[in-house]
Order: structure tokens, then C-alpha cells, then sequence
């Protein structure tokens, strides 16, 4: 019982990989093969490559993407809280609440401390 | 599953509340702190030295007010019963001492104070969350809480590369540290189905008699005591597991020095013993011999390097890993005596260690001297009441009568005699002669006037001395060392009134 | 279904983890490999809280995935402050507090 209902998974596991070996594969066998500048640029949608893609970048993507990860993860009690959430009713609401405002206490001070903003 | 909520809401709230209300008074008053610090307008003075001040001690309060209670809350999580009690108050001395001695010493280095006092509040807190939890999942919860805020406390000094070195060592290797943490909880909560220590507990001797337990039960539970042994290991510094321990005290500032040596540390004894005294069962593996080699190992290693030191903060590093093997033995001798004995062992550690790092900051403060212990050399002329004191803990540490640090290794070694643990007795007697050796060297550097510059004191020259003592020492170092050096007589001279104190907290232990 | 397969398959893991830590020398492997240590205990706990039809090890799973992200916010913070005294995160570098 197990087993079988990992059969599935096994057999789209093998047809991805089948798939892509064979598209890849195939346009390479097939395909004509030619060279100039313009493949080997990078692509931006479409529009023509300004500068040189290896920048560095602005330090508060980082700091933004430090908060990003901290309150998405905090998020995850959300989920099995609403899984719950009928049978806990009011008592499970409070305890979310007070976890969502310290949570808030915390927003509210990287907000204070101006790590938020651009300049 | 309604009826346990219905409980729950009726009476359990309450008393899971007043289960944590001496940890609640901590972070309650670490945030307070943290956003006062938000506001500009305040003059950046005394105010988050002061608040924490007063949240440490309406904690004590607290404690005290509580103190003969045995509460039980959040679902059986945490509790609060008679070993916190004793272990709460040297961890709250421990963290009180610490905010004392940094006022100086941290305006020193130009740093956001609001954020120094609130870590370090937060980090007294996780401590006190981590002795009184008695489940799996708040055991690594509060681990983390405690490690994470010493993380940033010791890479605080902004732009110092050892600062910064200690706090990456002692994140990497903490780091591991959990890993084996929660992964020996996997194996112990595949044995047992239990994440609750008592639910362990009577799983392994009520549930099914001792010899019932199957094979396959055993040895998950041995792989998984020992990896949940290891994971403490590192955070009590013993010996294979110590690598961090020299280098982060080293880099870190010397007041979270003196925090991590003297709260993570009691922190992590008495967790171990509240662990070790309810789920190790030596049944299934012989735990005394592996806390017999590791005892031996870390005593005799942290001596041995600490011979070899030349700076202050890492002498005294090793020393605390010596030290370590000492409280180990007291554990090993095993029984009530035995975590008494430890218990006690750990308060008197408190003081003699913070004692010892608050004079090694004033001479800092001074720059008299640097953490090379050769600039110590003729300064107990210069200095004598700091110098004298310094002696005293040191000799403290050495475990000289008269000073607690002698009726520590007192107790605990007569609990390992009463278990018959000959040679380990023999071993750390040698120790303990070793160890004397290096701490009263620093001593006889402190009165050898042979030094050159020594020569130059004179007594125009030492009214100048004290006008410098007067506008660098303040007075909250100055009631630090007091406090210590109080604390480290009474404790020499009067153990008996904090040993009755030890052995009523450890009795709580086996009311499970 | 045999659940010592699961923790066989979590103790790999896990000492792949470890080694990462002991032997490589860039800091951000270092992290991943940490990371690598606390996933294989995840995987044992949710193999076994199944296993024995239980929810207490997947709640386990919650806080340690939670615990991991908040140490990686400070194990980036670290590592920045590191890279910006010496310019590199190589390991090796951390070499100012010996003995």
C-alpha cells in the first residue's frame, strides 16, 4: 500500500528526466549549430543588455532580504493555527494575536531604527 | 481535546503565567529597554542601565516571592519548583553583576547602549527559560534564545576583527552544538514517543519494568543520550567540546566574558543535571564512566593550557574549563549529596569568576594593564586594594580555605568520595596543586617589585594613581567587587545556610 | 515501513552536515551545512512522528525550521561584518585568537 502510492511519483521522476534529456538531446542533434556575439549575451526580456551583469548590489537588498526571511518563517505557526483554528476558537485567536503583535513589536522596530528605508 | 482546553482556560493560564513570571519580568523589561532606545530625544544617558538594574532585581523578587511554590504550566513545559529557585538566583547574580560591571567599561567603546543592556537581559532570560524547561522542544527553544543573544553580544564591539572572529567561532561551533542537541532528541523521542523529560522519565522505569525495554528501544536511547550529551557537552565546555570557549571569551567584551562564563554556564549545568537526573538511565548505558573520562580529560587539559597562557582572559578561559571538570565530579559522585554539592558549587563559581573579570576590567579601564599578564607585574603596589582583592578571588579560584572556592571543591569532592570514585579524587587533588600553581603565579607577578617601571613609584606619583582610580573606577564596579568579595567569604566561611538552601532545591528534582 | 531506514537516511545527512562544517572553508558553506545538520534532524522527526502516528515531533519540526531561519539572519550578519574587516570569507582567515 505504501509503496504503490509512491509508483506515481517514480514514474513522473523517470518521464522529467526522460523529457529533458530528450528536448536538450534532441535540439542539439537535430538543431543547426551557429555562433555569433549576440547568443552569448545575456538575456533581459528582450531589451538590449545596459552595463555589466556582475555589479555589486546595494547592501539593503541584503538587510531587506535578512527581514524577508525572519517574518516569512514566523508566518509558518500560522499554518497548522489555522488547521485548528475552529477547535482552539477563542482562546487559540488571543494566543495568535499576542504572537502577531510581538511580532509587530519587532517590525516596529527595525522601522524605527530606519532600516527600512532607501537612502 | 475540548475538556484540556476548557482546563486550560480555567485555571492552568494563571499558573503557566505565574510559572514564567520571573522570565516575563526579564524580557517584559528587555523590551522596554530595547524601545526607549528608539526614541532620540532621550538623552542617551544611565537610563537602560538603570531599567535593567530594576527588572533583575523585581526578578529576584519574584523568585523569592515564589519561592516555595512547585508550578507547573503551559501544558507541562516549563516548571517552576525549588532547583530554579537556587539556580535562578545565581543566574540572576550572575547577570546583575555582569550590568553593574559594564557601565564604564561599554560607554567606553561608543556603542548603541540600548541594545547592550536588552541582549544581555534577553540572554539572562533564555538561561532562566532553559533551567526551568522540562520538555525537548523548550530545552532547544531557550538554548537557541540564550545562544543567539550571546552570538550578537560577543561580535558587539562594531569593527574590532577579534570581536567579530570570536563571535563567528562561537556562532559556528554553537551552531553544531544544537545540531547534536536536536538530533539526539530525535533518536530519544523515537525510543520513547515522548518529548516531555518526566514523560521520559516514566516511560523508561514505571511503564515497562527496566528490563523490558526492547533492543532496538536501547539503542536508540544510547545514540541518542549520547548525542543529546554532546550537544550539552559544548555548552558546559568540556573538554573535546571546549574549542570555542578560549577564543570567544578571548574576542568578546569583557563584560559578556564574564556573562558567558559565569550565567550560560550555570545555565548549562543545571539543566544537565535536571536532564541527567531523570532520563540518563545507566541501564541502558554507563554514563558514569563517559562523565568519569570527560571529567578527567577537561580538568587536566584546562590546567595544562592554562599553565601556558600569557593572556589574562584566556587563563581565566581555560581555568573556567578546568573548573567545569570540578562541578562534573559532583554530578558523577550522583545522588542528593552530589547535585548539592554542585549546586552550591556553581553559586560560589558565580561570584569568585565575576569578581575576578571585574577587576580585569578595571585594570582595562585604566590601561594600566593589558590582558598580557606580564604588565601585571608590580601593580599590587601601585593599586593595593584592587590588587589584594584580585589575589583573593584568585586564591578563591585556586580553592584556598577561607574562600568559597574551597568549600566547593569541598563538598564535591567528598560526594565522589562517598560513591567511591577513588581516582578521580586523586586526579583532581593533583589538578587542584597544578591549578594553584598558575593562579597564585599571577599573584606573586602582582607583588614582584623587580619589574623596571615599578621602581618609579613614588608617593607624588600615587596620588596621581588615585585620582585616576577615582575618575575610571565607578562606583557600580566598585559595589561589584563588593558584592563578590562579600559573597565569596560568606560562602567560604557560612556554607552551611546555602547548602541547606542547594539540598532544598535538588529534593524537588525526584517530586516528579 | 521500517524506521530505521528513515534515520539511517537522516544520519547521512547529518554527518554530511557535520563534515561540511569541520573540513570546508567558505563561511556560506559552512552555513549551508549547518543548515544540512538541523534538516537531517527534521527529516527524523517527521519520519518518526508518523511512524508512531504522533504530532508532537512535526510541531518540533516547526520551531527548529523557525530557530534555523533567526540563526541564519545572524550567521549573515556575522559573515558581513566578517567580509567587510577582511575581504573575504574564507575560513582560514579567522586566525587572530589562537591558544
Amino acid at each position: 500500500m505504501a509503496e504503490n502510492s509512491f509508483l506515481p511519483i517514480l514514474i513522473i521522476l523517470i518521464l522529467a528526466i526522460v523529457f529533458a534529456f530528450a528536448t536538450v538531446g534532441l535540439s542539439a542533434f537535430l538543431g543547426k549549430n551557429t555562433y555569433e556575439k549576440g547568443k552569448l549575451k545575456p538575456y533581459e526580456c528582450g531589451v538590449e543588455p545596459v552595463g555589466n551583469p556582475h555589479i555589486r548590489f546595494d547592501i539593503k537588498f541584503y538587510l531587506i532580504a535578512i527581514f524577508f526571511l525572519l517574518f516569512d518563517i514566523e508566518a509558518l505557526f500560522l499554518f497548522p493555527w489555522a488547521a485548528v483554528f475552529i477547535k482552539l476558537g477563542l482562546f487559540g485567536f488571543v494566543e495568535m494575536f499576542l504572537f502577531i503583535v510581538i511580532l509587530l513589536l519587532g517590525l516596529i522596530y527595525i522601522w524605527k531604527k530606519g532600516a527600512l528605508e532607501w537612502d | 481535546m475540548l475538556n484540556t482546553l476548557q482546563i486550560y482556560n480555567n485555571y492552568l493560564v494563571e499558573r503557566s503565567l505565574l510559572s514564567v513570571m520571573p522570565e516575563l519580568v526579564i524580557v517584559i523589561f528587555a523590551f522596554i529597554v530595547l524601545f526607549l532606545g528608539l526614541f532620540r530625544k532621550l538623552p542617551d544617558n544611565d537610563n537602560s542601565y538603570y531599567l535593567s538594574l530594576i527588572g533583575i532585581v523585581f526578578s529576584i523578587l519574584y523568585v523569592l516571592m515564589l519561592s516555595n511554590q512547585n508550578i507547573n504550566g503551559f501544558f507541562g513545559s516549563v516548571v517552576f519548583d525549588g532547583m530554579d529557585v537556587f539556580v535562578f538566583i545565581a543566574i540572576l547574580f550572575a547577570g546583575l553583576l555582569t550590568i553593574l560591571m559594564s557601565k564604564k567599561y561599554i560607554e567606553m567603546f561608543n556603542l548603541p547602549l540600548a541594545e547592550y543592556y536588552s541582549l544581555i537581559l534577553f540572554t539572562v532570560a533564555g538561561m532562566m527559560l532553559l533551567v526551568s524547561s522540562v520538555n525537548l522542544i523548550m530545552i532547544f527553544l531557550s538554548i537557541e534564545f540564550m545562544s543567539i543573544s550571546a552570538y550578537i553580544l560577543t561580535g558587539y564591539i562594531k569593527g574590532n576583527t577579534r570581536s567579530t572572529e570570536a563571535a563567528l567561532k562561537y556562532f559556528i561551533l554553537g551552531s553544531f552544538a544544537s545540531a547534536f542537541l536536536i538530533f539526539g532528541s530525535v533518536f530519544i523521542y523515537a525510543a520513547t514517543g515522548h518529548l516531555n523529560i518526566y514523560n521520559i522519565h516514566n516511560f523508561l522505569y514505571t511503564g515497562s519494568s527496566n528490563s523490558g525495554l526492547s533492543a532496538s528501544i536501547r539503542d536508540y536511547l544510547s545514540i541518542g543520550l549520547i548525542l543529546f550529551l554532546i550537544g550539552l557537552a559544548f555548552k558546559m565546555s568540556l573538554f573535546p567540546f571546549h574549542a570555542w570557549t578560549p577564543d570567544s571569551y578571548d574576542g568578546a567584551p569583557t563584560t559578556v566574558t564574564n556573562l558567558m562564563a559565569t550565567g550560560i554556564k550555570v545555565a548549562a549545568f543545571a539543566i544537565f543535571i535536571r536532564v541527567f537526573s531523570s532520563i540518563f538511565d545507566s541501564s541502558v548505558f554507563n554514563f558514569y564512566n563517559i562523565l568519569w573520562i570527560l571529567s578527567v580529560l577537561t580538568m587536566t587539559f584546562g590546567n595544562l593550557a592554562a599553565l601556558l597562557q600569557t593572556n589574562i582572559k584566556r587563563l581565566l578561559a581555560y581555568s573556567s574549563i578546568a573548573q567545569a571538570g570540578y562541578m562534573l565530579i559532583g554530578i558523577i559522585g550522583g545522588g542528593h549529596y552530589g547535585y548539592t554539592a554542585t549546586l552550591f558549587y556553581l553559586l560560589s563559581y558565580v561570584f569568585m569568576t565575576a569578581g575576578a573579570f571585574a577587576i580585569v576590567i578595571v585594570f582595562e579601564n585604566l590601561n594600566i594593564a593589558s590582558f598580557d599578564i606580564k604588565s601585571y607585574s608590580g601593580i599590587g603596589y601601585k593599586y593595593p586594594l584592587i590588587s589584594a582583592s584580585m589575589s583573593f578571588f584568585l586564591l578563591a579560584l585556586a580553592g584556598i580555605p577561607v574562600t568559597s572556592g574551597f568549600m566547593g571543591k569541598f563538598y564535591v569532592f567528598s560526594a565522589a568520595i562517598k560513591s567511591n570514585y577513588d581516582w578521580l579524587i586523586f586526579i583532581a587533588l593533583l589538578n587542584s596543586a597544578l591549578a594553584a600553581f598558575y593562579y597564585i603565579k599571577i599573584i606573586v607577578r602582582m607583588y614582584m617589585i623587580s619589574n623596571g617601571d615599578a621602581d618609579q613609584v613614588e608617593l607624588g606619583e600615587s596620588s596621581a594613581n588615585m585620582t585616576a582610580i577615582a575618575a575610571n573606577i565607578t562606583p557600580s564596579l566598585i559595589i561589584t567587587i563588593i558584592i563578590s568579595l562579600i559573597f565569596t567569604l560568606l560562602l567560604g566561611i557560612y556554607p552551611q545556610m546555602f547548602i541547606h538552601f542547594a539540598s532544598q532545591s535538588v529534593t524537588s528534582l525526584w517530586k516528579i | 515501513m521500517d524506521i530505521n531506514a528513515y534515520l539511517i537516511v537522516a544520519g547521512i545527512l547529518f554527518s554530511i552536515g557535520g563534515l561540511g562544517v569541520l573540513i570546508r572553508k567558505n563561511l556560506i558553506v559552512v552555513f549551508m551545512s549547518l543548515e544540512l545538520m538541523f534538516n537531517a534532524a527534521n527529516l527524523g522527526f517527521v519520519a518518526v512522528s508518523g511512524y508512531l502516528n504522533l504530532i508532537s515531533g512535526d510541531i518540533f519540526v516547526i520551531f527548529v525550521m523557525v530557530v534555523a531561519a533567526a540563526e541564519a539572519a545572524i550567521a549573515l550578519g556575522i559573515a558581513i561584518a566578517f567580509y567587510r574587516e577582511k575581504g573575504t570569507i574564507n575560513i582560514d582567515k579567522a586566525n587572530e585568537l589562537k591558544w
